[in-house]
């Protein structure tokens, strides 16, 4: 059936909330890559056996991350008219205790971790989701507002991830999902560039470019074909729990992908995820070929003269096809070799033709800025960065997760409010953020925020977002190797700099932590990182020194014991 | 063009005979593909062609050097059927962006990509076979050997890297090397930085300690 006006749309969306309101018990468990390694899907078919063999009804859904990735397996049990009850740390003897609190309509107190009476909804605004009738049922379960890791969160781009079925699109049609589309396309194609000028929405994936002005200049830019690529090469070693939301709300993603299409005028989107991460290829691809099939996508999408396909590319596990000229060879079929700038790709990209790369939160954006204008969304974040920010908290942190707040927010509540602290009642020794690229920032969090600016100025980047907190076991030294053996491996090789520079500097490294390490050896460290940082020709080579120069500013203290 | 004889095949005798076409310069294997059919028919008479019939040909008709060049190839030859990249090809197409979508597939289904595979690749597509072995090693996914009858990936991630304090990964690097029907290779964050390290076993990701557990019972 191929949806082809606004009514139509409208019915759907009733179909969708015969199963995310099914009149019945509703059972959704955490189903996403980082969950079923911690056992949910071990839960789960705990859950399909007891049900069938008591012979109880309810609605079991396979949602995807919610974030608490520190107590998954997560079971969220609805049941109608009582508020939702979130549990955590379920494990597969656990099942029967909760079928039991079902049939009797309560609640496993020492198993609950949570309850939600009501949720806000970014794109359902006006309508909250109304769980409990009784405002006073299961009062002795902490209310979700009262969490200090969810209350500090601000939920927009991660609305639907862990309560909707991604593998279910009229669910996120039903949750306000290709409204936004639906009225994209009506508009013209210029007064949705400006929308997202407007918005002031920046590149996710680490520089922070305004991506209206990408639009724009690809818009303007002669071709006769354009296209779109939506980057999902999270190589960075330590971000690939962000890339959980592709696979718990991939339509969200396609949605921004269309009215992108649309505005700049291209008719096919690459998508490039990552290799290994099978869950999410595969859930993208089902929400594309339901997204055909529902008419929002292919040939003449919602009844309108716009046709546009979307296909996935597999990359093959380097870091460097996140640079965007290595990943536009990449989906050409060579190597991963970055290219020499000018020309940006918005002139001369993929195959010869105008082509808008964009990180896949940047495009998870878009939706976003249609439905509820460029003022609604200007109006969170900071003057000059605008939005909220997904954020991967890991490394030594009490509440490992994946989170979203306000540009703006100060990163002490991050890794404090939010993340619990140091694990284990340690304290802080440094916080890396924006992955091996990024700096390694000492204790004194004092005055950083997430945002591109002020991170930039305190000498690291923000990145696509990754946080990795370190404690006061850390060896710095250690960890620079670690980081300077990274690069050396992802290297492709093309700049001698890079190839050989970075590589030396890894070997006076190893000497040092070896004990043969001499004083004048981080002067020459020093030295060496300037040719690297400029002689290279992408940002791979230009940043690859970071690691050891942000532990040398910040942690020099680690380096001299060495040398003694 | 000649038409090539209608002929059934088993085993990996179609595979064997692309071989055989292989040594012919290309200009002329259409040609040779038809006659070379035919006689290798006659051999089978009527029934299907089997490997012994196309050894049988290459030792009565093909002149050397390529009789031994042919012989030794056979050899060579993996387990694997060589119609999967038939297959394969179909449906991607054989231009050059194709290529990592076919590389892919192959290991998917082969489990690695024996040299035979690209070989198959090359002449099937018209991509130069340098072209493609350069982006079959620049690439980490792809195996160009066989791995073990399990395979574990481990998660080499900061966060991983960080936290885990006890040295496992190292302790399951070595219970691998330690077993001949386990292979291993250490790839970027597999999104599961609660789990240090995070190890997959034949496809599915487990916490630290619980692979170790398994492991020791795979080897």
């Amino acid at each position: 059936m191929k949806l082809q006006t606004a009514k139509d749309l409208h019915k759907a969306k009733e179909q969708g909330n015969k199963t995310l309101f099914p009149g019945k018990v509703r059972i959704n468990v955490g189903m996403s890559s980082c969950c079923i390694a911690k056992g949910a899907d071990l839960v789960l078919s705990a859950l399909e056996y007891g049900l069938k063999s008591r012979a109880m009804d309810a609605e079991v859904a396979k949602v995807g991350c919610s974030g608490l990735c520190h107590m998954e397996p997560t079971v969220e049990i609805q049941q109608p008219g009582k508020p939702k009850i979130i549990y955590g740390n379920v494990k597969g003897q656990d099942v029967p205790r909760l079928l039991e609190a079902i049939t009797s309509g309560s609640v496993v107190e020492d198993m609950a971790f949570a309850r939600i009476d009501s949720e806000d909804h970014a794109l359902v605004g006006e309508i909250k989701y109304q769980y409990s009738d009784d405002a006073g049922a299961y009062a002795s379960i902490k209310s979700v507002n009262d969490i200090d890791f969810l209350k500090a969160q601000h939920k927009v781009i991660l609305r639907n991830a862990g309560s909707i079925n991604p593998e279910n699109i009229y669910e996120y049609i039903a949750r306000g999902g290709y409204d936004a589309l639906a009225k994209a396309l009506l508009m013209k194609p210029e007064a949705i560039i400006k929308d997202v000028i407007d918005a002031e929405l920046r590149g996710r994936g680490g520089g922070g470019f305004p991506a209206g002005l990408k639009w724009k200049a690809c818009r303007d830019a002669t071709g006769t074909e354009k296209y779109l690529i939506c980057n999902v090469s999270e190589g960075e070693p330590d971000i690939g729990m962000h890339l959980s939301f592709l696979e718990s709300d991939p339509h969200s993603v396609l949605e921004g992908l269309v009215i992108g299409g649309y505005a700049i005028g291209a008719k096919t989107a690459y998508v490039y995820l990552r290799n290994n991460y099978r869950i999410a290829l595969k859930r993208f691809q089902k929400a594309i070929d339901d997204a055909t099939e529902l008419g929002l996508l292919g040939d003449k999408i919602l009844g309108s003269p716009f046709s546009m396909t979307v296909k996935v590319k597999e990359g093959g596990g380097r870091y460097i096809c996140g640079e965007e000229t290595a990943l536009i060879a990449c989906i050409e079929g060579h190597i991963g070799e970055p290219a020499q700038r000018p020309p940006f790709p918005v002139e001369k990209g993929l195959f010869g033709m105008p082509t808008c790369i964009n990180n896949v939160e940047t495009w998870a954006n878009v939706p976003l800025i249609i439905a509820k204008g460029s003022s609604w969304y200007n109006a969170i974040g900071t003057q000059k960065t605008k939005g909220t920010k997904v954020l991967s908290l890991s490394g030594n942190i009490s509440r490992s997760g994946m989170i979203e707040v306000d540009m703006g927010t100060s990163i002490k509540d991050v890794v404090y409010t939010i993340g619990g602290g140091v694990a284990d009642g340690k304290k802080l020794k440094g916080i890396q953020t924006g992955g091996p690229s990024g700096g390694i920032l000492p204790s004194n969090l004092d005055n950083l925020t997430v945002d591109y600016d002020t991170l930039k100025k305190a000498g690291s980047i923000l990145g696509s977002g990754g946080m990795v907190i370190m404690d006061d076991e850390t060896d710095m030294v250690k960890v620079a190797r670690y980081l300077t053996n990274f690069f050396v491996q992802e290297s492709c090789g093309k700049c001698v700099p890079c190839r050989e520079g970075v590589c030396r500097m890894g070997s006076i490294i190893d000497e040092i932590i070896a004990g043969r390490g001499k004083a004048h050896d981080l002067t020459l460290l020093q030295e060496m990182s300037e040719p690297i940082m400029s002689a290279s020709a992408c940002a791979l080579g230009k940043t690859a020194p970071t690691p050891i120069l942000s532990t040398l500013k910040h942690f020099r203290d680690d380096y001299i014991a060495y040398i003694k | 063009m000649s038409e090539a004889t209608a002929i059934t095949w088993s085993g990996k005798s179609e595979a064997m005979f692309e071989i055989m076409l292989d040594e012919v310069p290309e200009a002329m294997r259409d040609m040779f593909r038809g006659k070379l059919s035919a006689v290798i028919a006659q051999k089978a008479q009527g029934g299907p062609a089997s490997e012994d019939h196309v050894t049988a040909v290459v030792m009565e008709i093909v002149p050397e050097p390529f009789k031994s060049s042919i012989i030794k190839k056979f050899k060579e030859q993996g387990d694997f059927d060589i119609k999967v990249i038939d297959t394969i090809i179909k449906k991607h197409g054989t231009s050059q962006d194709k290529l990592m979508y076919i590389l892919h597939n192959i290991q998917d289904e082969v489990g690695y990509l024996p040299v035979e595979a690209l070989r198959a690749v090359s002449n099937k597509t018209g991509i130069i076979l340098s072209t493609i072995y350069n982006v079959a090693t620049f690439y980490k996914t792809f195996r160009l050997t066989k791995p073990g009858s399990h395979h574990v990936k481990v998660c080499c991630g900061t966060a991983c890297h960080l936290s885990d304090k006890n040295g496992l990964a190292k302790q399951i690097e070595d219970k691998v090397n330690a077993s001949a029907a386990v292979s291993m290779e250490k790839t970027l964050c597999m999104g599961c930085c609660d789990c240090s390290p995070a190890v997959e076993i034949d496809g599915r990701i487990y916490k630290g300690e619980e692979a170790k557990a398994r492991i020791a019972t795979l080897a």
